[in-house]
């Protein structure tokens, strides 16, 4: 469990804010929400959709772990007897599921409260089925069974070279999927809802290069996950005589593929938010900060938790940076900070777990 | 020629290895040691996988620190327990080695066919066995026109038949120039690998042990 919370360590702390320090007054925020919730059928179901997602995430983690060759020992856990296995299991689920069960008990309270118990059966039942069918999932996957037979899908299988770049973003998209929805969803959102509420009254380019620097800081988790793969995943291709300069390149290639949707989502502002002379600094200054939010990994700040502070103080300099409408400059000075940092330590720091398995 | 001047490597504080001055001739070296006393860590170094402090010299003329391309391009290393992202096939793996090494992917698909994994060129390395990720590793690590191959415990997870493709391919290298400096704990390589020369990895450092004990 401990380990599901390290993880995922990016994604509370994200939605910790989004849910606690974004409203100005939590506490009304929150009591106003639910009150929703137990005032439309349609919002709970969308609740409960959400509680799904978070439930079969549990499910994905718990069964890789189980899977995983690594964690084997874990299935000494069939010595116990049946009763104990299932108990066992579902303490795992509850502890994994407290985040939405304390929510869900919250509701609970003022849904007892306010005497809406269709709704309150409607939540602990939900609620119950979705931990007893995890906890039961995980012990077919415990003992070795398979729910379903295997139906081969048909699949087509596309060969062709993968550069080197691509590594990066096909670790990504095999093992984070969730956090890439995530934090696509939400970095998508931001522009979107500023392409459609915010109407300039002159021309001024700082308001969407703090929209643009807004949806960077959601990338952060994403960033710390590619230096963790580079550093783990990749370590083997330090014996390859590849330059820093074709590594940089790599990295900062990732980095402009993976902001594809973010630059389809602002040229919809083509006319409107910026115009042409402007589109080099709205494309360079995401890949930068990006990239030197990489960089600064470098600096012993090789988890999530560790890098919060770190990309804290570099968005908050660039905000105010950018309040003063630098220009490109910005994104040219942050792109040259980032490739001597790379070029100076790529080769020269390695990660601290690394240390402890040697 | 492989030359290490004044090479430490620090573990945060720990001093795992002190190589003041160490100089490895061309041959086929047999690096020995206890679990524990350095080997691997020695190896990484060469590879340049890990940081250190001080530097090492191939062929007198390219630094680890100064000349890396021209060094990683002549230092090959296969590890113990290689490590591959799992999403990868046997095929970017070759691709990528034989593209930055100057490698023949040929010559490398014929090594694989030899050692019975070529059937899974095409598929993922997540699919792949221990023994064939070894063999894949083993593969790589003689793609290009390395100077020196360091292999880390290569007889271990094989089979036997591989076993004896792989001693072949290290003599045929060997023959062609390419030096060795291998670790293993198994008693079988004293009849099928003609080593050359021995080091013993001990009390935090390497060095040479002359050859009739090395025996």
């Amino acid at each position: 469990m401990n380990h599901f919370y390290k993880v995922n360590a990016g994604i509370f702390i994200f939605l910790f804010f989004a849910l606690f320090g974004l409203p100005q007054q939590p506490y009304y925020f929150h009591t106003a929400l639910i009150h929703g919730i137990l005032e439309s059928q349609s919002f709970l179901v969308f609740v409960m959709f959400v509680w799904l997602l978070y439930g079969l995430k549990c499910i994905v983690f718990i069964v890789n772990q189980l899977n995983d060759q690594k964690l084997s020992f874990l299935h000494c856990l069939n010595n116990l007897n049946r009763r104990k296995r299932v108990l066992c299991l579902l303490y795992v689920q509850v502890l994994i599921c407290m985040p939405i069960l304390l929510y869900a008990g919250a509701i609970l309270l003022i849904g007892i409260k306010q005497g809406k118990w269709i709704y309150v059966f409607e939540i602990v039942v939900f609620n119950i089925v979705l931990i007893c069918l995890s906890a039961f999932t995980y012990l077919i996957v415990l003992e070795r069974k398979t729910l379903l037979p295997r139906i081969p899908i048909p699949s087509i299988v596309i060969r062709y070279d993968k550069p080197f770049f691509l590594f990066s973003l096909l670790h990504l998209w095999h093992t984070q999927k969730q956090m890439l929805l995530v934090t696509k969803s939400f970095s998508l959102l931001i522009l979107w809802i500023f392409m459609h509420t915010y109407e300039p009254v002159g021309y001024d380019i700082r308001p969407l290069m703090l929209c643009v620097l807004l949806s960077i800081i959601s990338h952060s988790a994403i960033v710390v996950q590619l230096k963790i793969f580079d550093d783990e995943g990749l370590s083997f291709t330090k014996n390859l005589p590849i330059s820093i300069p074709n590594r940089f390149l790599a990295l900062a290639t990732t980095v402009s593929v993976l902001l594809i949707p973010e630059f389809v989502f602002v040229w919809k502002g083509y006319g409107v938010h910026f115009s042409w002379p402007d589109f080099p600094q709205i494309v360079l200054f995401p890949i930068s900060l990006v990239c030197f939010f990489y960089t600064v990994l470098f600096f012993k700040a090789t988890t999530v938790k560790q890098s919060v502070p770190v990309v804290f103080g570099i968005s908050t300099a660039c905000f105010f940076i950018l309040l003063y409408n630098p220009g490109i400059v910005l994104a040219l000075v942050i792109c040259i900070l980032s490739y001597v940092l790379y070029s100076s330590y790529y080769y020269h720091v390695e990660r601290k777990a690394a240390d402890s398995n040697a | 020629m492989l030359k290490l001047i004044n090479v430490k490597k620090y573990y945060s504080s720990f001093l795992a290895l002190d190589i003041p001055e160490l100089t490895i001739g061309e041959g086929l070296w047999w690096l020995r040691g206890e679990n524990g006393s350095g080997k691997t860590t020695f190896l990484k170094l060469v590879a340049g996988l890990h940081p250190f402090n001080g530097d090492i010299i191939i062929d007198d003329e390219y630094s680890i620190k100064k000349q890396r391309l021209h060094f990683t391009r002549r230092i090959n290393y296969a590890e113990a327990e290689p490590l591959y992202p799992s999403f990868l096939t046997g095929r970017d793996l070759v691709h990528l080695y034989c593209k930055t090494k100057d490698g023949n992917i040929d010559e490398a698909v014929e090594n694989l066919r030899q050692l019975h994994v070529l059937a899974a060129y095409e598929k993922a390395v997540g699919t792949y066995s221990s023994g064939m990720v070894k063999k894949l590793s083993l593969v790589l690590a003689f793609i290009g026109h390395s100077r020196f191959i360091l292999l880390d415990e290569p007889l271990i997870t094989i089979d036997v038949q591989a076993l004896e493709v792989v001693c072949r391919m290290i003599g045929d290298k060997h023959k062609q120039g390419v030096s060795f400096i291998i670790t293993s704990h198994q008693s079988v390589q004293k009849e099928q690998l003609m080593f050359s020369g021995a080091m013993l990895a001990a009390g935090n450092t390497i060095t040479l042990i002359p050859h009739e004990d090395s025996k």
